[in-house]
């Protein structure tokens, strides 16, 4: 069993907004080992980036604050960490790479500029070496031309492109820990491709641990080692992928898998969750799957499940004795 | 075999680009690069490439929303490049459209009724009581209520105003339904819901459906018949249940080899291409894809593959087929 190097325990963040206080991550518990891959997946607006960005110490704030919980990096609690620290920790122990590519590269500099800066920010080298390191995690992540890309902008990049050189500046340092928050949604499925295959390279030869953060269930059924459903701002089931897809415990997460169309054989027709996600903080008590559940029992209106497991964790009473 | 609904042939949309002191044409992009095919009655065509290959220019030109540059379009065996203003206005009316966007698509400033309500006003069908209540009828139609005509579109989830905007498709009751990434914008949860409504009323209304995705585990679901596009041209034509179980196009196989399948018990056998796809102002000499393909020949780069049949009445554009 390997070591676990990133723990989120109980993790809340909300945002203070004119319409009150939103529960975007509603005490969300999840661990991350030395060298494995990490999927969260959920639906848009369960919390995914507001967990990444509590991790980095990112979060825009206000309005956003951790109001709760810990996240103990090697041990130390960094929810509250000065910014000092979190630089020093996103400069050498923690990396991570946005869902669009080109918002994360500043457009006036070129990619030779950007990446160098990145490397000399926790490694001190002459001009000549930096720009040779520079070069080396170009080819590292794959790219064609490393030397006269470093001259070039931004914009003279496809998407993809923009996205190898995102990676590479993220793992310039070296990172313990990657946060790649939908690192391939605004790609083409040939090109999300390539660059997952990268990520599992970077992951095998380096062995960073990546979080993987995405919505398609493809891509962490392909990829990742372990996997954490979110729903609503909550953790609704973890565990090994294998368990998760072939078993899946949560009635959200069994749907979900229902849901995607078969791209191998035709159905007449596709299961269906009824309704839609809810708002965060607009369903007062129960369990927040309730009105979508086809499995829906009395307490599931007035009583709040917890998530219980060992190895495979579920937040469900259909799975509970307890009531 | 009786006549399609839909003909598409030899059509093109090529974007001048001006460049220079003097405003002259510099370079042309080919975003639709003689494409062909039909669509049958009551069938579903997908349309399946990667971004930027041409579907929604494709969608848009048989709307009559782009002008061709060149081509012809039969719409009921009629040339709808070349018809009267009247023949049009009936036109207009067969062929609706529903966009990807569920919330850049309707105006937020309208009601839902109005938004519904709208294409009849435009047709001239039926007067105000009849007209509202067609509204009532639509939205139920489509999973909602009648009480949701007075609300605004911002009151609405993703997949609620989608299921506005194929209620204002169907308000004309139209014969072509051209779908532009109608589900892209939803939530796996959500999405299977539309996906099911739109195939209910196919059945109830006999509807013809052009669906445009890049999503190709979606397409299959949907589609009787498959078009593949790559760099403004259709490289793959075949019934869906062929293209999937079979490829034959190296481009098609690559395609379908690099979607993330959902179970961690199948791994696909993945052709991982090289480099990025080329852009349509500079397309490749010879096939557009050779650069790319993983069994490229010397003729490839040389000359332009055309269009075959093959034994089982598919449709394939590859030199591997000469
Ligand atoms: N700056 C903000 N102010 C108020 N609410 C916010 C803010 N940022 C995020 N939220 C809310 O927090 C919730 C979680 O958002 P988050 O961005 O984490 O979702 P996500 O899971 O990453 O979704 P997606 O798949 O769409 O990226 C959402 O309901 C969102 O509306
Ligand atoms: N008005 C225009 N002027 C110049 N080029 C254009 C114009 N409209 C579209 N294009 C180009 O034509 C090509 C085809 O665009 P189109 O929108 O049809 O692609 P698409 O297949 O629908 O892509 P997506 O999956 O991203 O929606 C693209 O390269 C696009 O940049
Ligand atoms: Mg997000
Ligand atoms: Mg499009």
């Amino acid at each position: 069993m390997s070591e676990t190097i990133l723990e989120v325990k109980g993790l809340k963040t909300s945002f203070f907004t004119d319409d009150g206080e939103v529960p975007a991550v509603d005490g969300i518990n999840f661990s991350v080992n030395e060298g494995e891959i990490l999927g969260i997946v959920g639906e848009s607006g369960c919390g995914k980036s507001v967990t990444s960005l509590s991790i980095m110490g990112l979060l825009p704030s206000p309005p956003g604050k951790i109001v709760g919980g810990q996240i103990l990096y090697k041990g130390e609690d960094i929810s509250h960490a000065k910014e000092s620290r979190m630089r020093k920790l996103r400069g050498n122990d923690i990396a991570m790479i946005f869902q669009e590519p080109m918002t994360s590269l500043n457009p006036v500099f070129t990619i030779g500029e950007q990446l160098t800066e990145a490397i000399r920010l926790h490694n001190h080298l002459p001009k000549k070496e930096l720009e040779s390191r520079a070069e080396e995690l170009l080819k590292m992540v794959g790219l064609p031309r490393a030397r006269e890309l470093l001259k070039e902008y931004p914009h003279e990049l496809s998407g993809g492109m923009r996205q190898r050189v995102m990676i590479a500046i993220a793992m310039s340092c070296d990172p313990k820990v990657l946060i790649a928050d939908e690192p391939t949604t605004a790609l083409d499925v040939t090109i999300q491709a390539q660059i997952l295959d990268l990520m599992a390279k970077l992951n095998r030869e380096t062995h960073t641990a990546i979080i993987l953060i995405t919505h398609d269930l493809g891509v962490v059924a392909q990829v990742c080692k372990r996997v954490v459903v979110m729903y609503a701002g909550k953790v609704v089931e973890e565990g090994d992928v294998r368990d998760i897809f072939n078993h899946p415990s949560h009635p959200y997460t069994e749907g979900l898998i229902r849901s995607i169309p078969d791209l191998y054989s035709k159905k007449e027709k596709l299961y269906t969750i009824k309704g839609s996600v809810p708002k965060p903080g607009s369903i007062k008590q129960g369990c927040l799957f309730a009105p979508r559940c086809d499995y829906v029992m009395d307490k599931c209106w007035t009583n709040a499940p917890e998530l219980v497991g060992d190895s495979h964790k579920s937040r469900c009473f259909l799975h509970q004795e307890q009531a | 075999m009786s006549e399609p609904l839909l003909k598409v042939e030899n059509l093109k949309k090529y974007y001048p680009i001006k460049g220079g002191i003097f405003g002259k044409v510099s370079e042309t992009v080919r975003a639709v690069d003689g494409v062909s095919f039909t669509v049958n009655e009551g069938e579903t065509l997908g349309i399946v490439g990667e971004s930027g290959c041409g579907k929604s220019t494709t969608g848009r030109m048989i709307m009559r929303l782009i002008e061709p540059t060149e081509g012809s379009i039969q719409f009921e065996g009629k040339d709808i490049l070349n018809i009267s203003k009247s023949e049009m206005r009936k036109v207009r009316k067969d062929v609706q459209m529903i966009f990807q966007d569920p919330y850049a698509s309707l105006n937020p400033r309208q009601t839902v009724g109005s938004i519904i309500e709208e294409p009849m006003i435009v047709h001239g069908l039926g007067d105000r009581k009849e007209r509202r209540e067609r509204v009532e009828e639509l939205l139920e139609l489509v999973g909602l209520s009648a009480y949701h005509a007075k609300r605004y579109p911002h009151q609405f989830s993703g997949g609620q105003r989608q299921r506005i905007g194929i209620a204002r498709a169907l308000a004309v009751r139209p014969k072509l339904i051209i779908a532009d990434e109608p589900v892209s914008a939803l939530d796996v949860s959500v999405q299977s819901q539309v996906l099911n409504l739109l195939q209910d009323l196919q059945k109830k209304f006999n509807l013809t459906y052009i669906f445009i995705a890049h999503d190709l585990s979606v397409v299959r679901h949907i589609s009787n018949r498959v078009g593949v596009m790559y760099l403004g041209k259709i490289v793959e034509i075949s019934d869906s249940e062929s293209l999937y179980d079979n490829p034959k196009h190296p481009y098609t196989k690559a395609l379908l080899s690099a979607v993330p399948i959902p179970d961690p018990d199948k791994t696909a056998d993945r052709i991982i291409l090289s480099g990025d796809v080329p852009s349509p102002a500079h397309p490749p000499a010879g096939c557009a894809f050779h650069d790319r393909c993983p069994v490229a020949m010397d003729i490839c780069s040389k000359e332009k593959p055309v269009m075959k049949e093959m034994e089982d009445g598919r449709l394939v554009s590859c030199h591997l087929y000469d």
